[in-house]
C-alpha cells in the first residue's frame, strides 16, 4: 500500500488511510438513513437527528427547554468551578513551592484526596449544598483542582536557584521577579495542569449535571436518555464533544502556542 | 529502634508497608460510615446494601480479571491498539474514529447504553468496557508505536521473523505500557462505577429531582461508594501492584546489577 | 598586593564559612581565607570539586554571608548582591523565554536605580552583545542556542549593568573542549577590552594556566588557600611552553594530594 512518487501523491494516501474508515461509517448511516433502516429507538437516523437538533435549538422538544439555555448554563457552572479551582489551585501550589511547612501539611492531605473521582463527592456535597447551582460548581472545582494544584507546586518549585540569584545580584524588584521572572518559569507546568484539570472538570460538569441539577447540559443528556430518546442523547454528546475538544485545542492550544512554543526546544 | 519491643516493631513495619495513603483513604471510608451513623441513617439497611451491592459490584470486578487474561473486555483497547499502533497506514483509520470519539466523557455514554440494555447489570458490564478501552487503546497504541520505530529497524536490520519480533520485541517492550494502560483503564472503569452507582440510586423513571428523595437514597450512595472504594484499593493492591513486580519490577533489578562490558 | 586580605579591590578578611546542618556541629566549607585582589586583576580559584570554591565566590557575590571575617570590594563591604558583581553560572543562566536582548536588557530594566542609570538600555544592551559576538543572535531564543554562544548572552547580560567585578563559576564546564578553547580565547579578549576584575572558579589546571594573572590552589573541604601561583608569561599563552608546563607540573603535585580520598 505504499506511494509511490510525489508528496502529493503521498499525502492524500495518507488522508485516505486515516479518514476512510469516518467516512464509511458516515456514509453507511446516511444511506441507511435513507433506505429508513435505522431503527430510531435504538440510534436516530439523519432525519430524527437533524430535526431533534433543530427542535432542541429552538425548544420545542418538549420540557427539554433551549439547547442554547442548557449550554449557556454549563458554560456558566463550569466557569465559575474551573476559576475556582484555577484560582485556589494555583495560590496552593505557589505557597507550597514557597514554604516547606506548607508542603509538609498538605501533601499528605492532596495525595488521599485527588485519586477520589470528583463524582465520589456527590453525597457529601448534596448534604452540604443541596441539589443544584452550588453543588455542580463545588463538584467542578472539586474535580479539577488537583491537576491545577500539582501543576502550579511543580512549576514554582523547579525553577532552578540560579534565576532568583540573577535577580538578587541584579536588584530586581519583586514585581519585576515576579513578573518576569518566575510566573514565566513557571508557566509551562502551569499550564499544563490548567489543561488537565479542564479537562477533569468538564467530565466532571457532565456528571454532576446528569445527577445534581435540573438544567444544563449533562441533565438534558440525561433526560434524553430517560425519555427513551436517543437522538436528544446523541445531540448532546456531540455538543458536549465539540465544546471539549474546542476549549481544549483552540484555548490551551493557543495559549501553548502564544506563551510557549515559540521558546521551547 | 532495637530497644522498642516486637509487637510495635512489626506494626510499624506493618504500618509502613500499608502507607500513609491508604492508611488514609481507610480513614475516609471510616468517616463515611461516622456520617452515615452521624445522620441517623438505618446502618442495619446500609450494611445489608453494602454486602449486596459488594455481591454485584464484586462479580464485576471479578470478571474482569479473567475478561484481562481472556483478551476480551478491558482487553478490547489493547488487541486494537496493539493492532493499529503495529500495522499503521489504512488502519490508522480506526485510531481516527476512536480519537473523534475520545472527547466525550465516559459517563455521557451512560443515558445511551441505558436506552440500550435498561437499567441492570449488562448496562453496566458494557459501560465498564466502554470506559476501559480509551485509557488501554491509548497506551497500547502509543506503546507499539514507539516500539515500531525504534526496536523494530534493529530487529528488522538483523533478519529476525515476525513472530520473533511479537515475542521477544513487542511483547515485552510494550508490557510497561500495556500495563499501565489496563491499570488506566481499571481506574477508569472504577470512576465509572461511582458515578453509575450515583446515577442509577439517584435518578427514578422520568422523574425531576426531589431533595428529599435525593437524601433518602444518599444512603444507598454512600455504601456503594464504600464497596467500590473498598475493591478499587483492594484490586490496586493485590492485583496491578503484584502484576507490575512480578513482571517490570524484576527487569529493573536485573539492570541494576548488570555489568556492561 | 597585601597578602593579609585587609585592602584591595577584593579584599577577603580571615573568612571562614560554616553551614548549620541538622545533626552535629555543621558543615565548614571555608576555613580562615585570606586574600586580596587587585583591580583589573584576573584571579582563578583552584581546587578539587567540592572543596568549596564556589561557595568563596558566593561570599564575594554576596549570596551568603560569612560565619566569620569580612569581605569587600572596591572599598565598601560585602552585605548582599549587587550590580557591582556580576555573575556568570555553568547553567542554567539565561531565562529561557526571554530573547538573547531581552536577556541582556534585563539587568539594566529591572528597577528604578537602573533604570536612570541607563535610559539607553537598548543601545547599551547591543553594544554588549556585540562585544561578545552574538550580533546577528539578539532575537533568538536561548534554547535555539549552542552552549558557547549561550555563555556569551550570559556574558553580555552580566557585563551590560557595567560592573566592575566578574565573578564566574566554572562558566566553561559544561562545554566540549573545542568550544571551551574559543570561549577562553573569547573571555581573554573582552577581558582586555574591559579590564574588569575577574575571580574565576575552574577545577581544570589547564584553563587556569592559559587565564589568570593569579592562581590561587585551594585545599580540600574545608578549604583554605595551599598556595598562590603568580604567572608572568605573555597572553596568548602556549600551555605547552616550557614556563606553562612547569607551572601545570607544579599544580598538578599540589592538587594531587588535595584529591586524595581519605
Amino acid at each position: 500500500m505504499s506511494a509511490a512518487g510525489s508528496t502529493l501523491g503521498r499525502a492524500t494516501t495518507r488522508v485516505i488511510h486515516e479518514w476512510w474508515l469516518l467516512c464509511a461509517m458516515l456514509l453507511v448511516w446516511i444511506i441507511a438513513s435513507a433506505l429508513n433502516a435505522v431503527p430510531n429507538s435504538v440510534f436516530p437516523d439523519v432525519q430524527t437527528l437533524a430535526r431533534s437538533a433543530a427542535g432542541l435549538v429552538e425548544g420545542k422538544v418538549g420540557v427539554l427547554g433551549k439547547l442554547g439555555d442548557h449550554l449557556w448554563i454549563s458554560a456558566a457552572r463550569f466557569g465559575a468551578g474551573y476559576a475556582l479551582a484555577a484560582g485556589i489551585g494555583i495560590a496552593i501550589g505557589l505557597a507550597m513551592a514557597a514554604s516547606r511547612v506548607v508542603a509538609a501539611l498538605t501533601l499528605p492531605i492532596i495525595r488521599i484526596l485527588y485519586p477520589i473521582p470528583g463524582l465520589a463527592w456527590t453525597p457529601l456535597v448534596i448534604m452540604w449544598c443541596g441539589i443544584g447551582e452550588n453543588a455542580v460548581i463545588v463538584l467542578i472545582f472539586v474535580s479539577a483542582v488537583w491537576p491545577i494544584i500539582y501543576g502550579a507546586f511543580d512549576g514554582f518549585r523547579n525553577i532552578p536557584r540560579p534565576y532568583f540569584l540573577v535577580c538578587r545580584q541584579f536588584g530586581a524588584t519583586w514585581g519585576v521577579r515576579v513578573r518576569r521572572v518566575l510566573v514565566p518559569a513557571a508557566l509551562p507546568m502551569i499550564l499544563s495542569g490548567l489543561r488537565l484539570g479542564h479537562g477533569m472538570g468538564w467530565r466532571a460538569i457532565v456528571g454532576a449535571e446528569m445527577i445534581a441539577a435540573v438544567t444544563g447540559l449533562g441533565y438534558m443528556l440525561n433526560m434524553g436518555g430517560e425519555l427513551r430518546r436517543p437522538e436528544v442523547v446523541v445531540v448532546g454528546m456531540i455538543v458536549i464533544a465539540v465544546v471539549n475538544a474546542l476549549l481544549d485545542r483552540v484555548v490551551f492550544g493557543s495559549l501553548e502556542r502564544r506563551f510557549i512554543a515559540r521558546w521551547k526546544r | 529502634m532495637s530497644d522498642r519491643t516486637p509487637v510495635l516493631v512489626t506494626l510499624r513495619e506493618n504500618l509502613r508497608e500499608i502507607g500513609i495513603p491508604r492508611l488514609l483513604i481507610a480513614l475516609f471510608l471510616v468517616v463515611l460510615f461516622g456520617i452515615a451513623i452521624a445522620t441517623r441513617m438505618d446502618l442495619a439497611g446500609l450494611l445489608t446494601d453494602s454486602l449486596l451491592r459488594a455481591a454485584r459490584n464484586g462479580i464485576l470486578v471479578l470478571a474482569l480479571l479473567p475478561a484481562v487474561q481472556g483478551g476480551v473486555g478491558l482487553n478490547f483497547g489493547l488487541p486494537i491498539g496493539i493492532i493499529c499502533g503495529y500495522f499503521g497506514k489504512t488502519l490508522l483509520g480506526i485510531d481516527r474514529v476512536v480519537r473523534i470519539a475520545y472527547p466525550i466523557p465516559t459517563i455521557a455514554w451512560i443515558p445511551l447504553v441505558l436506552i440500550w440494555f435498561g437499567p441492570g447489570t449488562s448496562a453496566i458490564t458494557f459501560m465498564v468496557f466502554i470506559a476501559a478501552f480509551w485509557p488501554t487503546y491509548m497506551q497500547a497504541f502509543e506503546g507499539t508505536r514507539q516500539l515500531s520505530t525504534r526496536y523494530l529497524r534493529v530487529a528488522r536490520s538483523l533478519g529476525a521473523s515476525r513472530k520473533a519480533i511479537i515475542v521477544a520485541i513487542l511483547v515485552p517492550g510494550g508490557l510497561p505500557y500495556l500495563l499501565n494502560g489496563l491499570r488506566l483503564g481499571y481506574g477508569e472503569a472504577w470512576r465509572l462505577l461511582v458515578a453509575a452507582e450515583m446515577l442509577l440510586a439517584t435518578t427514578g423513571l422520568g422523574q425531576h429531582i426531589q431533595v428529599s428523595r435525593s437524601m433518602l437514597e444518599v444512603d444507598k450512595i454512600i455504601a456503594g461508594m464504600i464497596v467500590i472504594g473498598l475493591l478499587g484499593f483492594l484490586v490496586e493492591r493485590f492485583v496491578f501492584d503484584r502484576v507490575e513486580l512480578a513482571t517490570l519490577g524484576s527487569w529493573y533489578r536485573r539492570e541494576e546489577g548488570a555489568e556492561i562490558g | 598586593m597585601d597578602e593579609r586580605g585587609s585592602t584591595g579591590f577584593i579584599a577577603i578578611h580571615n573568612v571562614s564559612k560554616v553551614f548549620a546542618t541538622a545533626d552535629d556541629g555543621g558543615l565548614k566549607a571555608i576555613d580562615d581565607v585570606r586574600l586580596s585582589i587587585a583591580e583589573g586583576e584576573f584571579v582563578c580559584l583552584l581546587g578539587p570539586s567540592g572543596c568549596g570554591k564556589s561557595t568563596l565566590l558566593n561570599l564575594v557575590a554576596g549570596f551568603e554571608e560569612p560565619t566569620t571575617g569580612t569581605l569587600s570590594c572596591a572599598g565598601r563591604p560585602v552585605v548582599a548582591p549587587g550590580p557591582d558583581r556580576g555573575v556568570v553560572f555553568q547553567e542554567h543562566t539565561l531565562f529561557e523565554w526571554m530573547t538573547v536582548r531581552d536577556n541582556v536588557i534585563f539587568g539594566l530594566t529591572c528597577n528604578g536605580p537602573m533604570r536612570s542609570r541607563f535610559p539607553d538600555a537598548g543601545q547599551r544592551a547591543q553594544a554588549c552583545i556585540d562585544l561578545v559576538g552574538l550580533r546577528g543572535f539578539e532575537n533568538t531564543y536561548p534554547n535555539f542556542l549552542s552552549g558557547g554562544m549561550k555563555q556569551r548572552a550570559a556574558i553580555a547580560r552580566s557585563l551590560a549593568p557595567d560592573p566592575a567585578i566578574l565573578l564566574m563559576d566554572e562558566p566553561f564546564g559544561a562545554l566540549d573542549a573545542q568550544t571551551r578553547y574559543i570561549m577562553q580565547n573569547e573571555l581573554l579578549k573582552i577581558w582586555q577590552a574591559t579590564r574588569k576584575t575577574i575571580l574565576f572558579v575552574t577545577h581544570s589546571i589547564e584553563e587556569a594556566v592559559f587565564l589568570a594573572d593569579r592562581i590561587v590552589v585551594m585545599t580540600r573541604r574545608p578549604a583554605r588557600i595551599k598556595e598562590i601561583v603568580k604567572l608572568t608569561t605573555p597572553r596568548p599563552r602556549d600551555i605547552n611552553d616550557a614556563a606553562c608546563s612547569a607551572i601545570k607540573s607544579r599544580l598538578y603535585a599540589s592538587m594531587a594530594s588535595e584529591s586524595v580520598m581519605s
